[in-house]
């Protein structure tokens, strides 16, 4: 995958548990009164999308680390330890 | 008794929030630190949207009303998680390059355009204002459902502003990010004794929702008049979008304030978890169906089910747990319009000034909220233009966030302009939209116009490039931190 944290792959990934999210009202078990394990249907189906979006963006997490994304940060945080430092230098005068 | 508990806690929330022996004394270590905020408190400034008033007072009496629609704010808080997942590190990127402080420095930035700015500026100030006095009023209404009591209502309104004031001036984003760490645990207290005593007076869940589908199985169904496919739909899409985008000015700080992308992404990838949180409201919301007179007001649901069925002790840690989710909005709130209008509407040069003069909007903002609320004054109907009026900024957003700005800053302006006026008309001239939200509707004529704007200009100004020379990237002039930066080393230091 890219190095590019929106990539189409990791961006299909994501907004899966999205389309789960908006086509809701038109699922039959939320159309009609559907009741899983004495609870609301569309009360579970909205807690399984919950629960799938965390997975998605971990996946997706993982992926960006994995190719490229991990130098990335480290790149970030040697900046950003330079620019406190600059701070800290600058407040200490 | 409960007044005086209610009343103690409250001081206990102000307390925490200026538990510090040093005063935050520059506008930038003021409201956005080092830009060093590690990872835990970060998460719990990101997660203060999940859990507000909102989720106290009106997520319960939408499901009291509308049943499984009320999920919507589950839907469209988890899409703002996505959204914001791929976005905020982005924002906080550009944010510590370039010395952003607000999301008006943004616009202003990205776009090359100083009209752009300030119109954003406005725009925040005035959407936000009545988004305060919504907090405020929701933690007098807390007061008076919990006690009974008009005048509690009143005091503990009077004192939670000023405690706000106090804790937001001292300690700017620290503050409330020490308030916002005790509010989640209130919070999440709270609910948890909320649904224990409905399972204790009402029944178990499953017998709740056996007994409300006797009464009518729509509430099963996302069908109910006014809360059917068609809100869904929109309400979660507009609502996600401006959230996702982040065009919330006072969610702004947190962003530019987080210690790296890093921390913002791996803690928006866990962060939806928070939503599970907001069944319970929800499953409140179902009871009250049963224990409570037909046609009771919406946002008394939850407060007059735990009073059904929970002993005063208890029901003080509810109130106070509600008071915590108006103060910690409320602070950050506050914290936005003065940002707002101290640093980018009155652009004012002195850094000692600005800083004085924000303190000032501070007051000033939270005692107009206090006053219209005490005073009952209707300016919730401007609290509808809050979020469509808002999210009219997504597309700028979008534009922004690019590597190179590729539109002009005039046509953006003009689209924002053009949307934010066909959500004030559809709203005050009671425009029927077909049920279909405003803020989505009103997306059209902004893109619309912000589209035949960048034609005209790509016509007439052929050749020229949309954003000026420093407003690029990889440019080495003048920007924003540049300013920052000066005010940061002149009078930077705590005291």
């Amino acid at each position: 995958m890219s190095t590019t944290l929106a990539s189409p792959k990791r961006l299909t990934i994501a907004l899966t548990p999205v389309a789960g999210i908006m086509v809701t009202p038109f699922l039959p078990f939320v159309s009609t009164p559907t009741f899983w394990f004495g609870l609301p249907a569309a009360l579970i189906w909205m807690g399984a999308m919950v629960i799938c979006t965390v997975v998605a963006l971990q996946i997706v997490e993982r992926s960006y680390q994995r190719d490229g994304g991990a130098e990335n940060d480290a790149a970030e945080a040697v900046r950003d330890a330079a620019r406190l430092a600059a701070l800290n230098e600058s407040e200490a005068h | 008794m409960l007044t005086v508990l209610i009343v103690i806690g409250i001081v206990l929330i102000g307390a925490i929030g200026v538990w510090s022996r040093t005063r935050q004394t520059s506008l930038s270590g003021w409201s956005v630190g080092k830009r060093d905020l590690p990872r835990w408190t970060t998460w719990f400034l990101q997660a203060g949207e999940s859990l507000t008033t909102f989720s106290f007072l009106g997520l319960a009496g939408l499901a009291y009303g509308g049943g499984m629609a009320a999920l919507y704010a589950v839907g469209y808080l988890t899409i703002t998680c996505t959204l914001q997942y791929f976005i905020l590190p982005r924002q906080r990127q550009l944010g510590a390059n370039r010395g952003y402080l607000t999301m008006a420095d943004f616009f202003q930035d990205r776009f090359g355009s100083r009209a752009l700015g300030k119109t954003v500026a406005l725009c925040g100030a005035i959407f936000l204002l009545p988004y305060l006095q919504l907090q405020i009023t929701g933690l007098g209404m807390i007061v008076q459902l919990a006690t009974g009591s008009a005048d509690a209502s009143g005091f503990s309104m009077i004192v939670a502003s000023v405690l706000v004031v106090v804790f937001v001036i001292w300690a700017g984003l620290r503050g409330i990010a020490r308030v916002a760490v005790f509010k989640d645990f209130m919070m999440v207290a709270a609910l948890v004794i909320v649904i224990a005593g409905v399972i204790a007076s009402v029944g178990a869940i499953p017998d709740v929702v056996a007994k409300v589908n006797a009464i009518s199985g729509d509430f099963f169904t996302i069908s109910r008049p006014g809360f059917d496919a068609k809100f869904w739909v929109t309400s979660v899409a507009v609502t996600g979008l401006g959230a996702g985008f982040n065009t919330f000015p006072h969610l702004w700080p947190p962003t530019l304030a987080a210690k790296s992308g890093k921390i913002l992404r791996q803690n928006n990838s866990w962060i939806a978890i928070y939503q599970l949180s907001l069944f319970i409201p929800i499953m409140v919301g179902l009871a009250g169906i049963l224990v409570l007179p037909a046609h009771t007001k919406g946002n008394t649901v939850l407060l007059s089910v735990a009073q059904h069925s929970l002993p005063e002790p208890l029901l003080a840690v509810i109130a106070i747990g509600g008071a915590a989710a108006a103060m910690v909005p409320a602070g950050a709130i506050a914290m936005g319009i003065s940002m707002l209008v101290s640093n980018n509407l009155f652009s004012i040069k002195n850094p000692r000034l600005r800083f004085r003069v924000n303190h000032l909007v501070v007051a000033v903002a939270v005692a107009l909220a206090l006053v219209f609320g005490l005073a009952k004054s209707d300016i919730g109907a401007l609290l509808l233009l809050t979020y469509g009026g808002l999210t009219q900024m997504v597309p700028a957003v979008a534009f922004g966030l690019a590597r190179k700005v590729k539109v002009h800053g005039i046509p953006v302006t003009l689209g924002i302009l053009a949307g934010t006026l066909s959500v004030g008309v559809i709203t005050f001239a009671n425009i029927s939209t077909g049920g279909i939200d405003s803020g989505l509707l009103s997306l059209v004529p902004n893109l619309v116009v912000l589209a035949v704007a960048e034609g005209i200009r790509r016509v007439a100004f052929k050749g020229q490039p949309p954003v000026p020379a420093h407003a690029d990237e990889s440019a080495t002039g003048p920007r924003l931190s540049a300013d920052h930066g000066r005010e940061t080393v002149t009078e930077g230091a705590t005291a």
